[in-house]
């Protein structure tokens, strides 16, 4: 399937043209349309238990700040969005918080562009695991930019890190579209066993690729790769420029172990990485 | 009771296309109905069907019991599912349906009524507290289907 509406987060981050920026270039590729999503960083449970449809006056003025910087920020998407030449595309404003903003907005495209937290530009009001919740939450594919530097293209080597799980197999097909139009797709097995174990199926994997037009080859590290940095050291080594993984929360059970590994890689990561839970 | 078709919607990251044992030739996807309700689970189901609805006569995306504080200000789903649809060139026209009490119920006389040849919507297990709520629709499509059903997680 193909991405036919990309949803970008815009925000007053100092990341965020960067974030737009390749958004854009993904919505040309694709001939996708392009929203830029703004929230007003107030929540719609707020404003709606308000008698009014204002908030009380007390915060009515932070709230009108909060408001004009989500216009200010859209209107930097809308020159981005232009001087890209995007064919189609639309500010959207969201009455809500931004979590919460981007999982209603995510019904309704085919994937999320987000960037990794920064801990030096925590904006006020802003939620450091945003990523995190928004990628749990969702039923789409969430690509997350690093804040370290981002290229305007998305060509290169992909990694795809597999295990056979649920979550590495939605993040596989959510991340179709890019993969095809990558140089280079590996697929590593990615396995607590260690490297190379029976059943995670990667030889299967490769053959339903195939048939999408996606040549991948199958990498076996030396060492397992089940921890986040030793994923990501593989993904220096090979020079990937995309990582695609399954995503886990910290909750359940099976979630906390391999949580582990997509933690350090939210915290670590120096590419792009594509996931879905 | 161990149910195969509702094991494996639940268990994988695919959308399954169930058969109903009613003998008869289906010709899927003249009539479709879209059964949405906000959810992961629903939302799945319906992207997941894109392929399968794109040279449809009619897909009709019916809004279960749409909560109003579910859309604040700049989020307007029926009118966002629609775009949403277009862009993958599938026609869709929405339906609000409300009572989600009996989910299951409505959906199959819906079906009925409007002369689906297919359904899709999500499958809710029940194990968890809201699949606890949800996946009574699931059961009852499952028992009384008469026309094939994707389902996704």
């Amino acid at each position: 399937m193909s991405y036919k509406t990309i949803d970008v987060h815009v925000d007053a981050s100092v990341h965020a043209p960067a974030r737009i920026q390749l958004a854009a270039a993904l919505a040309n590729d694709h001939g996708a349309h392009l929203i830029g999503a703004a929230m007003t960083c107030i929540s719609r449970f707020v404003q709606t238990a308000g008698s009014g449809d204002r908030a009380p006056s007390a915060v009515a003025g932070f709230a009108e700040k909060l408001h004009h910087d989500a216009c200010q920020a859209l209107d930097g998407f809308e020159n981005l969005a232009r001087a890209a030449g995007v064919r189609s595309w639309e500010r959207r404003l969201v009455a809500d918080d931004p979590e919460g903003g981007l999982v209603l907005l995510s019904a309704f495209c085919d994937l999320l562009v987000l960037s990794q937290t920064d801990p030096a530009h925590v904006a006020a009001g802003a939620v450091r695991d945003l990523p995190e919740f928004v990628m749990l939450n969702v039923a789409r594919p969430v690509l997350l930019l690093p804040y370290a530097s981002v290229s305007a293209q998305l060509d290169g080597k992909a990694l795809v890190a597999w295990d056979g799980s649920l979550e590495a197999s939605r993040a596989v097909l959510g991340a179709l579209p890019l993969l095809g139009r990558m140089r280079e797709v590996v697929v590593v097995q990615f396995d607590e066993r260690g490297p190379g174990a029976p059943g995670a199926g990667a030889a299967d994997l490769l053959g339903w690729l195939a048939r999408h037009d996606i040549n991948a080859s199958i990498e076996s590290p030396t060492t397992g790769i089940g921890s986040g940095e030793a994923l990501l050291s593989l993904a220096s080594e090979l020079h990937a420029s995309l990582i695609v993984m399954g995503g886990y929360g910290h909750t359940r059970f099976r979630e906390l172990l391999l949580g582990g590994v997509t933690k350090t890689v939210l915290e670590s990561m120096t590419v792009p990485v594509l996931l879905a839970h | 009771v161990f149910n195969l078709p509702e094991y494996v919607v639940l268990n994988c990251a695919r959308p399954v296309l169930i058969a109903p044992y009613a003998s008869g030739e289906y010709k899927v996807g003249r009539n479709v109905l879209i059964a949405w309700n906000g959810s992961k689970e629903a939302t799945s189901a319906m992207t997941s069907a894109i392929p399968l609805v794109r040279g449809a006569d009619n897909v009709i995306v019916a809004m279960l019991d749409p909560e109003p504080q579910d859309a604040p200000a700049g989020i307007a789903p029926a009118a966002d599912i629609v775009a949403y649809l277009a862009r993958h060139q599938v026609r869709a026209i929405t339906l609000t349906v409300p009572g989600a009490a009996h989910a299951g119920e409505a959906l199959l006389s819906l079906v009925a009524e409007l002369d689906c040849d297919l359904l899709v919507m999500g499958c809710y297990g029940h194990t968890r507290f809201r699949e606890l709520l949800l996946g009574g629709a699931t059961r009852a499509v499952l028992r009384s289907m008469s026309v094939p059903v994707l389902m996704a997680q």
